[in-house]
């Protein structure tokens, strides 16, 4: 469940005319919805009592506010396209919120545990040498708790590498985006502690407190 | 039930303050900005004596690092500078949602917020499970209690902050910083600005009944004179900044030609 609000590049001016709902094939179960007060667009999908929904909040620059799953992400792209083919909404909108919505479900799928592996690798491949390379005890003490916050962002940036991005990422997102993405949604507190932890088990002398 | 106190733009006025905490009871004090930047060690008193937990969210005249260290020594003092936090009172529990400073496209620090701060707001109230009851910006949204200050209803939030509605679809948004006592509605909500505390004007709020209401203490007290000192603070604040901008310019100047010469 992707629970998110993103800026978008492209900007939505909200909807200048009504929408003729009855002409859009839009499937059972999906609401499109504007909010008076605020122009926004709502794109909703009711399942077993849950929610889930896309809004496009209009402005410069524009939002998108998603609470969206992979089960009712099928239903309300195709509303999306819908839109998209009535001339409502631009397909360049449509194409960079598919693409957010592609990036954060790939981010859904890497879990801790893959987190926490390549941070392991990262300690043992790199940052041992480090430590024994280096003989002041001193540098060492200020040096290593510095680690703790690199090596989870080191580890977000191999797993980037490693991902099958889709061509249409890759026009919609630079580089620098995609790793500033990945970094913000993976560095999490509980993979600096671990990584803390980690490297305190490969070095004798350490300060109490990081 | 909840009673809080509103009590906005103060601008260093504490005997004000005084008058308007002894004006009525209430549960919780939330101060949406704009409270103190040159007297701060007269508010940091009148803060420690007040029992009921305390939501400040700062505004773009206001000194925060002081907040800072009331924070610091004091439990039930929440500083929102942009954050949410959930508050268990009588029984009730109510989320709050916080966002200090004015809106500036360009900058970010302790007295504006950017976009990346709204966006920062917004993703952490998605996280939350619960549903915001008060948000508190200093700033107002577009046409959310926004009236200009001697205009026929001229209006001057910001569109920026309808992401937060969305958002958090709150029950009620307390702003501040127009100076001017407004309570209206949108859609489900209630947008509430008490005014300007400095002339005696403050908000009660019932949190069951969701009763807005605007009350007024006589200022008993040269106003203008007193607003007069505190805009004289307010000139001299600006000028010594100007100068530092000039001089710190000329600096980055010399360092710079320093530089090419070597």
């Amino acid at each position: 469940m992707i629970k998110r609000v993103f800026k978008l590049k492209n900007i939505f001016r909200g909807l200048s005319h009504q929408i003729d709902l009855k002409k859009l094939q839009i499937e059972d179960g999906v609401k499109i919805l504007v909010d008076e007060e605020t122009n926004a667009l709502k794109l909703t999908y009711k399942r077993d009592r849950e929610e889930e929904y896309i809004i496009l909040v209009p402005g410069d620059p524009s939002f998108v506010v998603m609470k969206i799953s992979k089960k009712s992400l099928g239903a309300i792209f195709n509303a999306f396209r819908e839109l998209v083919k009535a001339r409502i909404l631009e397909e360049a909108l449509e194409e960079e919120v598919t693409c957010i919505v592609e990036v954060y479900l790939l981010l859904d799928k890497i879990t801790k545990e893959q987190l926490k592996m390549t941070i392991r690798e990262i300690i043992e491949k790199e940052v041992v040498k480090v430590i024994e390379a280096v003989r002041d005890e001193d540098f060492l003490i200020e040096f290593l708790p510095h680690l703790k916050t690199i090596v989870p962002r080191v580890a977000a940036r191999k797993i980037l590498k490693k991902i099958n991005l889709s061509e249409k990422v890759r026009r919609c997102f630079s580089y620098d985006e995609l790793e500033k993405i990945f970094v913000e949604e993976l560095v999490i507190a509980d993979a600096e502690s671990f990584t803390w932890r980690f490297i305190k088990k490969f070095i004798k002398f350490m300060p109490s407190k990081a | 039930m909840v009673r809080i106190l509103v009590i906005s733009d103060l601008h260093d006025n504490s005997l004000m303050f005084q008058k308007l905490l002894k004006a009525t009871d209430f549960d919780l004090l939330v101060l949406p900005g704009d409270i103190c930047e040159f007297r701060c060690s007269h508010f940091v008193k009148l803060l420690k004596g007040i029992r009921n937990p305390i939501i400040i969210v700062p505004g773009n005249h206001d000194c925060v690092p002081c907040f800072r260290k009331i924070v610091d020594s004091l439990e039930k003092i929440y500083l929102l500078i942009n954050d949410v936090t959930v508050l268990n009172m009588n029984g009730e529990k109510i989320v709050v949602a916080g966002l200090g400073g004015v809106y500036s496209p360009k900058r970010s620090d302790m007295h504006r917020f950017s976009v990346s701060e709204v966006l920062r707001l917004a993703n952490k109230i998605c996280r939350k499970e619960e549903r915001v009851d008060i948000l508190v910006t200093h700033e107002c949204a577009k046409h959310c209690a926004d009236i200009i200050p001697y205009t026929r209803e001229g209006r001057g939030g910001k569109e920026i902050l309808y992401l937060l509605h969305i958002v958090s679809s709150p029950k009620i948004h307390i702003c501040g910083h127009m100076h001017v006592p407004w309570i209206e509605r949108k859609g489900d909500m209630i947008c509430f600005n008490p005014g300007m505390g400095f002339l005696g004007f403050a908000g009660i709020i019932d949190t069951m009944s969701l009763e807005c209401r605007i009350i007024t203490v006589s200022p008993d007290m040269d106003v203008k004179s007193e607003w007069r000192i505190i805009y004289g603070y307010n000139y001299v604040r600006n000028v010594k900044r100007s100068y530092y901008r000039i001089f710190k310019q000329l600096a980055d100047e010399i360092d710079r030609n320093d530089k090419a010469s070597v």
